[in-house]
């Protein structure tokens, strides 16, 4: 999200002309926040982000650039930390919830499908289907999923499009025919789907069961795994002596990629303890080779 | 019947030139874990590690990254991600060198000890070694694990000049024991000592 809205902030200052400061133009970025705007009473903002006497927001509360207004928009270095103060934010929304209530703007789990007693919320299954499907022990043919979206760009509607490490790597991929004799095998071993998009190319759906278990029937391949994390705290990792062993390994190949790019990179390891939603266990390397063959 | 001819004539006669219009395999660019591939200096049995991998409780993502990752900026995560999916001397070396834990033979896994030489090996260096040794042993030990690899050459009886120690020697060699006891212990033990004294009136 950070990053989309970075993007169009950088598409609209490079389509802008040279002399196209906000104090010559008047305009804004897209998707800028609006300037100008009285803040009411209520809402506290943090010392470090001045605002006018009569609490109006101008440019020098979030940037740190000294009469930023009057630069030329091409010439902003958005890579300084004080451009927005207090940066530089991993996360954009993080600087946004510096005035803004977080709860306030919390996105709910879809994934979390069932109410405490087991019943269905049928509001969350129309995120993503157009129809609720009531009768949960009929499994449904793929035709009849009824998607609001291919299942391939599904799930970028709410997650990032590279959530996490090698992800863009397999959605670029199409497995060849020996994996896929590979998958056939393994999917009838583990009695379980991995579905690939209408191009045949990997997807997030090929490793991640996105329904809750107990949604669907517990036979139905189509169920996941993986069945041993509370969903509200998703993902849980361990802290690891190859942390250090990690560290070591990728330290001068990351310090020449930072003085390349002006930002600094970690890598290091921590062991997943807890897994949620997926079609085979992760963590013990299961759901990689049920692709993933090796000859030596 | 037309339809069925033109049918037969595009899968008899023009489908395979389609394909062969295809970009040859040296112009396609090819993905990193092809190219890794050719990496001859470096191997990585996948299967010989699974059962070691199993035992210890770390699966693929040891190596190959699938951390949380929030950057959306392909130009960057492309090589962030390369450089997170190859693992490299400090992880091998851990379990090869540092612990021992595994097989830790070099040419296991280098198979041209050429392109992990330091750059003194190349020219002469079998001629020099020793005055190098002297300056920094552990340096030296760093790669060559095994104290056999020295003596192997040094212990040998059959070749003249190959030895650590001058001609003569073994006259001498009193003294010098005196002098720095440590500095023998660096390649023989008590037992090379007393296999001789012992049959001897030097005891």
């Amino acid at each position: 999200m950070a990053g989309m809205l970075l993007g169009l902030l950088g598409t609209g200052i490079a389509a802008a002309g040279a002399d196209d400061s906000y104090a010559t133009t008047k305009k804004l970025p897209p998707l800028h926040h609006v300037v100008g705007v009285v803040l009411p009473e209520e809402m506290k903002t943090p010392k470090r982000l001045p605002l006018r006497e009569d609490r109006e927001l101008r440019c020098p509360t979030c940037h740190g650039i000294e009469d930023i207004d009057k630069v030329p928009y091409r010439r902003i270095d958005r890579s300084l930390p004080d451009f927005l103060r207090g940066g530089p934010y991993d996360k954009l929304e993080s600087f946004c919830y510096e005035c803004h209530e977080k709860d306030k703007f919390k996105r709910p789990n879809i994934h979390i499908l069932l109410d405490k007693n087991g019943k269905l919320r049928e509001e969350r299954c129309t995120y993503c289907h157009e129809e609720v499907h009531r009768e949960r022990d009929q499994p449904l043919r793929a035709a009849d999923y009824k998607l609001r979206l291919p299942p391939e760009r599904l799930c970028y509607g709410c997650h990032l499009k590279t959530p996490h490490f090698n992800a863009l790597e397999h959605q670029a991929s199409k497995p060849d025919a020996r994996m896929k004799l590979h998958m056939k095998d393994s999917k009838e071993r583990h009695g379980i789907i991995l579905p690939l998009s209408r191009e045949g190319k990997v997807m997030c759906p090929t490793c991640h069961a996105p329904h809750q278990p107990g949604v669907i029937d517990a036979l139905n391949p189509a169920v996941g795994q993986v069945d041993n994390a509370d969903l509200e705290t998703g993902v849980s990792y361990r802290e690891h002596p190859w942390d250090a062993v990690v560290r070591e390994d990728k330290k001068a190949r990351l310090e020449a990629l930072s003085e390349q790019s002006g930002q600094r990179f970690e890598l290091g390891y921590r062991r997943i303890d807890k897994e949620v939603l997926l079609r085979l266990p992760a963590k013990n390397g299961e759901l990689c080779l049920a692709c993933h063959q090796f000859d030596e | 019947m037309a339809r069925l001819l033109l049918i037969l004539l595009w899968a008899v006669v023009l489908a395979p030139l389609v394909g062969a219009g295809d970009l040859p395999d040296a112009v396609k660019d090819p993905k990193w874990w092809e190219k890794r591939e050719k990496r001859t200096d470096i191997r990585y049995p996948h299967n010989a590690h699974m059962e070691v991998m199993d035992e210890e409780g770390d699966s693929c993502m040891l190596c190959h990254s699938f951390a949380p990752n929030a950057m959306a900026d392909e130009s960057k995560l492309k090589p962030l991600t390369t450089i997170s999916n190859e693992p490299l001397k400090a992880v091998c070396h851990d379990c090869h060198v540092t612990e021992q834990r595994g097989p830790w033979r070099c040419n296991l896994c280098h198979d041209d000890k050429t392109k992990i030489w330091p750059e003194d090996h190349r020219f002469g260096y079998v001629d020099h070694h020793g005055e190098a040794a002297r300056r920094d042993e552990a340096a030296c030990k760093e790669c060559h694990l095994d104290l056999a690899y020295c003596t192997n050459c040094h212990f040998r009886r059959d070749t003249m000049g190959t030895g650590y120690h001058p001609l003569g020697y073994r006259t001498l060699h009193g003294l010098a024991v005196r002098v720095d006891t440590l500095d023998c212990g660096r390649c023989h033990n008590q037992v090379y000592c007393e296999t001789c004294h012992a049959r001897t009136r030097f005891q």
